[in-house]
């Protein structure tokens, strides 16, 4: 169903350029015009909005701006009482002599003022480019969730980083700088180009970022797994610590904010032609593309910058342009002003609190875990205010040829695909044919039937997401049920002892279900408020999330917690040979159920409201469709680990192959999906044998280079 | 389903002995030496039964020249063997040993298991182990091996402070369940005797300097420095030298500190960094005011000693010494 697209959406698609183009307008215009209205839910944004002339502030609206003020003014207050706190805790002389000048003081006294000083420098003014950055970046692709997170700006610099530090680290000592740029120019490009086929389209634009942030975090996963002599070291870098040893980082920002304002300046004006409409601002003269690739150096540049000094630091940038959005600054240069100062006072706040905290859990906490878990509330509050975008439009990446397709071939060769990773392995000898069933029967099948029952699932829920949400970047991880099961097991892992607990593997379970359950019920909370692609937002923010607390995990150092990590990867190594029949019965269970719902989905496919006049009940169908998907994902994670890009990548390449009615791209994708897990499963077991890359990671890079792959195969007229 | 426990079956080749071969030996003696027939048969039977991997507990006595092959993940333990001259036949993350462990060196034939904490089941089913020797931190994946015997043996401190009879007493035991007290007995003399050796070289080359502290880097701020409980006490104790601390570690024998907290240090106290140190770090180090004002290196001693395996046994406190002995000490007391 996905190619056969009427002209109804393309009418929605055309009207939503226009609504993308305007988006401080657009904006301003939804935020008045739904503090005007005082019933919501029957405001329909579909047909676009008319030019709306500029609505009279009345009381609501002053009230909802005042709540704004007040957030604004609170978060200046709680980061001077933080730093205070923190000022009454380490610093035991007068708070006069905190600003002499470093050579007065006394060694200790010193090594705390730069920790105390030069950290609240660096975070102030590091959050401060982050946040302008992203009003740049919103700017240029005029979409109000762009940010340099979202986007994969910073971990593109961060990978060209890591890449150098193993392989030169003369390099990356004194040309840091310029690796991270090119790192950074690179990731942003992946994005674009992931995106440039449905025109900036903004859920593609942030999903393509999430795509290219999980491929280049594989990549690095695999590296530092890879080479884990030379590793020794990069987990902290990576990990975001603003604490200082000297005051050359201060400097170097400071230089960077002043450069950074005085580039900027001329920018300006035409950055504010540029807001109203390509075409306008082409006649009045503007050299729009010379501009924008300015702008995109510019971000570059200074987020290579931020991350070679101090790490990856995400969601500050995101935080920071969307209170600006919320606070509905409209001319640009004081939205940059305002960016700065919010972005500064956020990362300031952040690195406070983890620095005073760190005497309480006795361990380092690096302000860029904090910002990673004080994101998914960020974001399920921005999509909150963003509700009124109904973005229903769906755009087409991949059009395939409707061929029959013979299943039972498919069939034969997942099969043979499964007997052939049994057969062909590396042993104690080296590499081989098995001859020696006990063993294959013992450790090898049950870890390939695993990674195929857990193939199969995650590729039906892709199937399943992609035709609800109908948006083709949409997959089970992005909804966040995979990283919520993920984080039920590793806060139990760590709380239930405590508690009295024995942290085994049928408690585990259960706090795992329950994480996956309280994601479930916030989506299905939050899908009767929002158009369901904005759904598909929140997964990141809850991955996010995970990969904060994740971060904190691997630095607190406890060895048990090793183990954890390589499953948070996703990999098979728990398969046992009386549990995998188990999963392969939820499997197929699952799976026959999720067949049941194809008619009803087909038909959901074609927008909510044909659906309901054809008499399918929109909501309940989704909800149980989405509940199916829940527990798809929560089976094969409880199973096998969070695992990406199976679901993401899958149904398209059973759409290319031919299998494009969901009818027949549900089974076959049941089927790739199953033999593609089977293939990365049998590599992460073997390339480095003994030592195992998770399967996971191999499927994240090798979805990754699909989806690269994939661009090319973009058809032109998709969305005039 | 989320467990990192194995259940293990029976699934070892079992070398069938030839028993054909046994009775036609036996049969073709005469009869008339009956008794003698009857004792050579009741042994023949006995030699005949080869031990299944699986069958620990119908062990015969290995012949003295046979080694029993032991799994260590502990490297702590497979260090200690291996200096003993009885290396196990296998241990975990081999590929990063010359990174943190050095001395001794492995022998080509120890086979690496993978990551220590999660050892590589399939690889482990194939290796003929007889015996596990690890401690709790390896308690779960002691079932990989299926049902031979697990013993736990940890070199760590017993009290407050590590002593030398934290390392003597665990080697002896180490002796004992590889049947070769003679050869712990033996190598924990050698020992004794390598690391006096040591100390007088040290006391030679610098005489001045009597105090020394430990730290390692995780990155140019945050540090660990070992205290009391480490295993850096009983070696500089042995050498006559002391170790200075600030503060009381945790469990694990150390405790972290920032760059600020090593001006607490006496100004004659030389400070040892232990590698492995990243050249990023170290340049970071070196970029670091706090470093720069504290002055090691010129007004301050200090020195940079090669890998040695915190956790390790007896042959890290030998390796450690060795080091000590051969370290170049840089500033203050040291020039």
């Amino acid at each position: 169903m996905n190619t056969h697209i009427d002209n109804h959406p393309q009418h929605l698609n055309a009207n939503n350029t226009n609504n993308i183009a305007n988006p401080m307008t657009s904006l301003s215009t939804s935020q008045s015009v739904e503090l005007s209205k005082q019933s919501p839910k029957t405001r329909q944004q579909s047909s676009g909005p008319p030019p709306t002339p500029p609505q009279p502030q009345n009381v609501s609206s002053f009230i909802n701006s005042w709540r704004l003020w007040a957030m604004v003014i609170t978060l200046i207050l709680l980061s001077l009482w933080s730093s205070w706190a923190l000022i009454a805790q380490e610093w035991t002389r007068p708070i006069s002599e905190l600003f002499l000048p470093s050579s007065q003081l006394d060694i200790a006294s010193m090594a705390t003022q730069l920790h105390l000083v030069a950290t609240s420098i660096v975070a102030l003014l590091a959050g401060g480019l982050l946040g302008v950055v992203s009003i740049l970046l919103q700017q240029l692709v005029k979409n109000p969730l762009a940010s340099d997170t979202t986007l994969g700006v910073g971990v593109g610099a961060q990978l060209a980083m890591l890449i150098v530090s193993l392989f030169l680290p003369s390099l990356a000592i004194y040309g840091g700088v310029y690796v991270a740029f090119v790192g950074a120019i690179i990731s942003m490009g992946l994005v674009f180009a992931l995106s440039a086929p449905s025109r900036f389209n903004p859920l593609i634009l942030i999903l393509a970022g999430l795509v290219v942030n999980i491929l280049l975090a594989a990549v690095a996963n695999v590296l530092v797994l890879f080479f884990a002599e030379r590793s020794n070291g990069m987990l902290s870098w990576a990990a975001g610590f603003l604490a200082q040893n000297s005051w050359s980082t201060s400097l170097m920002l400071a230089i960077t904010t002043i450069a950074m304002t005085a580039v900027c300046l001329p920018l300006l004006k035409p950055l504010t032609l540029m807001s109203l409409d390509d075409m306008q601002a082409k006649r009045l003269g503007v050299p729009i593309n010379g501009i924008r690739a300015t702008v995109v150096l510019i971000v570059a540049i200074v987020t290579a910058l931020v991350v070679s000094e101090v790490g990856l630091i995400g969601f500050i940038g995101l935080g920071a342009a969307s209170l600006v959005n919320a606070l509905g600054v409209s001319s640009i240069s004081k939205r940059l002003v305002a960016a700065f100062g919010l972005g500064a006072l956020l990362l300031w706040l952040t690195s406070n609190v983890a620095l005073l905290l760190e005497p309480i859990l006795s361990m380092q906490i690096p302000a860029g875990a904090m910002t990673g878990i004080l994101g998914a509330p960020l974001i399920i509050w921005l999509i909150l205010r963003q509700r009124r975008e109904r973005i229903e439009t769906v755009i087409p990446t991949l059009t395939g040829k409707n061929t029959p397709v013979a299943y039972w071939r498919w069939g034969l060769g997942v099969v043979v695909m499964i007997v052939l990773a049994c057969l062909f392995v590396q042993d104690v000898n080296g590499w081989g044919v098995s001859t020696d069933w006990a063993i294959t029967e013992q450790y090898r099948l049950p870890r390939s039937l695993s990674a195929a029952a857990t193939g199969l699932m995650l590729a039906v829920a892709g199937v399943l997401l992609q035709t609800l949400t109908r948006n083709p970047m949409a997959s089970p991880e992005v909804l966040g049920v995979s990283s919520g099961a993920a984080l039920g097991v590793i806060l139990g892992f760590l709380l239930l002892p405590s508690l009295g607990f024995s942290a085994g593997a049928g408690t585990l379970l259960m706090s795992g279900l329950s994480g996956a359950i309280a994601v479930l019920l916030l989506i299905i909370w939050l899908a009767r408020r929002v158009s369901s692609g904005y759904l598909l937002l929140v997964g990141i923010g809850i991955a996010a999330m995970m990969d904060g607390v994740m971060h904190m995990v691997k630095l607190s150092g406890d060895p048990r917690l090793e183990a954890m990590l390589s499953w948070l990867s996703g990999t098979t190594y728990s398969a046992q040979p009386s549990t995998v029949w188990y999963l392969i019965g939820i499997a197929l269970v699952l799976f026959a159920l999720s067949l049941l719902f194809i008619k009803p989905l087909r038909v959901l496919g074609l927008g909510t409201g044909v659906a309901r006049t054809l008499g399918v009940a929109v909501t309940p169908v989704t909800i149980a469709l989405l509940a199916l998907v829940a527990a798809l994902s929560t089976a094969s994670t409880l199973a096998v680990g969070p695992l990406s890009f199976i679901g993401l990548m899958v149904p398209h390449l059973a759409t290319s192959l031919g299998a494009v009615r969901l009818e027949r791209q549900l089974p076959l994708a049941a089927l790739l999906g199953a033999g593609v897990m089977v293939l990365a499963d049998w590599i992460g077991r073997y390339v480095i044998f003994p030592y195992e890359l998770p399967a996971g990671t191999v499927a994240a890079i090798i979805g990754g280079a699909y989806f690269l792959w994939l661009i090319r195969k973009v058809p032109i007229a998709v969305s005039r | 389903m989320f467990s990192v426990l194995y259940k293990y079956k029976f699934s070892r080749l079992i070398i069938k002995p030839s028993v054909s071969d046994c009775f036609n030996s036996v049969l073709l003696k005469r009869k008339g030496w009956a008794v003698i027939t009857a004792l050579v048969f009741t042994t023949a039977l006995t030699a005949c039964q080869q031990p299944t991997t699986g069958q620990k507990d119908a062990r015969v006595d290995q012949p003295d020249n046979v080694k029993i092959n032991i799994a260590s993940p502990d490297w702590g333990n497979a260090a200690t063997l291996t200096a003993m001259g009885y290396p196990p036949i296998a241990t975990g993350d081999i590929r990063v040993w010359d990174r943190w462990v050095g001395t001794p060196k492995l022998p080509t034939s120890t086979v690496d298991v993978g990551i220590r904490y999660q050892p590589n089941a399939e690889l482990i089913a194939q290796l003929p182990v007889d015996m596990v020797v690890d401690n709790f931190f390896y308690e779960h994946a002691r079932s990989l091996y299926g049902d031979v015997p697990a013993e736990s043996i940890m070199f760590a401190a017993k009290g407050e402070s590590a002593t030398w009879a934290d390392y003597t007493e665990p080697t002896r035991q180490l002796g004992k369940l590889i049947d070769e007290p003679k050869l712990a007995e033996d190598y924990v003399i050698k020992s004794h005797k390598d690391i006096n050796l040591a100390g007088a070289r040290l006391q030679q080359r610098y005489p001045n300097i009597k105090k020394f502290a430990v730290v390692q880097f995780a990155d140019a701020n945050n540090m660990r420095m070992y205290v009391a409980n480490s295993l850096f006490q009983p070696a500089l104790s042995q050498m006559q030298k002391e170790l200075v601390v600030l503060g009381l570690g945790n469990s694990y024998g150390f405790v972290p500190i920032r760059m600020g907290d090593l001006a607490q240090l006496d100004e004659d106290v030389c400070l040892l960094i232990i590698d492995p140190l990243s050249p990023i770090t170290r340049a970071e180090i070196k970029d670091s005011l706090v470093w720069q004002r504290l002055s090691y290196g010129n007004q301050r001693c200090m020195g940079e000693l090669p890998p040695v395996w915190i956790y390790g046994g007896m042959s890290s406190l030998v390796g450690l010494a060795h080091n000590l002995s051969t370290v170049e000490l840089k500033g203050g007391a040291a020039s």
